[in-house]
C-alpha cells in the first residue's frame, strides 16, 4: 500500500489510542479474576481428591488403628487450639487503633 | 541505555507468571487489536468488548503459543475466531446503532467525519471481505499474513482485498492514484 492511498486518511482517523491505560487495567482486572477461579477451583478439586482418598483408606485405617476417632482426639484439639490462637491473634494485630490527638500532625 | 524487551521475552516472562509481562504486552498490541475489530464489527464499544476477551483468552492459552515472536498475528487469529463467533449479534447491534446513529442530530455524532464515513463504508462489506481489508489496507499485514489470521486461501484474501478496495473507493467517491 502506497503512502499516498487515498483510503489512508480514513483507516488513520478509526484508529484506538496508541496508550489507554483504562483497556489495560480492565484487561488485568478480568486476568486477577480468571486466575482466582482457576486457583478457587484447582483447591477444590485438590480437596475433593484427598477427600476421596482418605475415605478409600478409611478400612485400612480402621485396621491398623482401632479406635481411630479416639487417636486422633488429641490432635483435633491442638488443631482447634492452634486455630482460635491465630484467629485472635489476627484480630489483636488488625484492630483499628485508636491515637491521642497530638500525633495526628505527624500524618 | 535500555532496550526493549522483545515480544517473545515478554510472552516467556507472562509464561512464567509475571502479570507485568503480560500488560506490557497488552499495551504493546491493544491498539492494532482495537482498531482490527472496531472496523470488522463496526462498533466501538461491541470491539473493545471483544478486545477484551481476545487478550484473556491469550492469557489462558499463552501455553499453546507455538512461536511466541509472531503474538502479534496469533492475537489478531484469536480476535478474527472471537469476532465471528459474534457476528449474528453484533449485525443487529450495529444495525440499531446505525438507526439510531442517523436519528441523532449532525453535530451530536461522535468521532470524526472521515472515521463514520469508513464505519459506515466498512459495514457494507461481507464480513471476510471487511476482514481482510482491515488488516491489510488499514494494518500493514501482508496477504500471507492475513491468511494465516483468517484461515483463508491466499488467493481468496487477495480477492477480498482487490475487491474491498475498489468498493471502498466507490461508496466513498474517492479517485485511486494508485492507477
Amino acid at each position: 500500500m502506497s503512502k499516498t492511498d487515498p483510503l489512508q486518511a480514513f483507516f488513520a482517523a478509526g484508529e484506538a489510542p496508541a496508550v489507554d491505560r483504562a483497556f489495560r487495567t480492565r484487561v488485568m482486572e478480568a486476568v486477577a479474576r480468571r486466575r482466582l477461579r482457576i486457583e478457587i477451583a484447582a483447591s477444590a478439586l485438590a480437596g475433593l481428591v484427598v477427600y476421596l482418598v482418605l475415605l478409600l483408606l478409611r478400612p485400612a485405617f480402621e485396621t491398623l488403628v482401632p479406635d481411630l476417632s479416639a487417636a486422633l482426639q488429641g490432635a483435633v484439639v491442638i488443631l482447634a487450639a492452634i486455630g482460635l490462637a491465630i484467629y485472635a491473634g489476627n484480630l489483636l494485630l488488625t484492630r483499628p487503633l485508636r491515637l491521642p490527638g497530638w500525633t495526628t500532625r505527624f500524618f | 541505555m535500555s532496550t526493549l524487551p522483545t515480544d517473545a521475552a515478554l510472552v516467556a516472562a507472562a509464561r512464567s507468571g509475571s502479570d507485568t509481562a503480560f500488560a506490557r504486552l497488552v499495551d504493546r498490541h491493544q491498539q492494532a487489536v482495537r482498531s482490527f475489530l472496531c472496523r470488522v464489527c463496526g462498533h466501538e464499544a461491541d470491539a473493545d468488548d471483544l478486545a477484551q476477551e481476545t487478550f484473556l483468552a491469550a492469557w489462558t492459552s499463552l501455553r499453546t503459543l507455538k512461536t511466541p515472536e509472531q503474538v502479534r498475528s496469533w492475537l489478531f487469529g484469536i480476535a478474527w475466531r472471537r469476532a465471528k463467533g459474534m457476528a449474528r449479534s453484533m449485525a443487529r447491534t450495529r444495525q440499531r446503532d446505525n438507526r439510531w446513529q442517523s436519528e441523532r442530530p449532525e453535530h451530536d455524532m461522535p468521532g470524526t467525519e472521515l472515521n463514520l464515513a469508513m464505519q459506515q463504508a466498512l459495514a457494507q462489506l461481507p464480513d471476510d471481505q471487511r476482514a481482510a481489508v482491515a488488516l491489510c489496507l488499514a494494518g500493514d499485514w501482508t496477504h500471507a499474513d492475513a491468511a494465516r489470521i483468517l484461515g483463508m486461501p491466499l488467493g481468496t484474501v487477495k480477492s477480498h482485498v482487490a475487491r474491498g478496495r475498489v468498493r471502498l473507493m466507490e461508496i466513498l467517491g474517492v479517485q485511486d492514484e494508485q492507477d
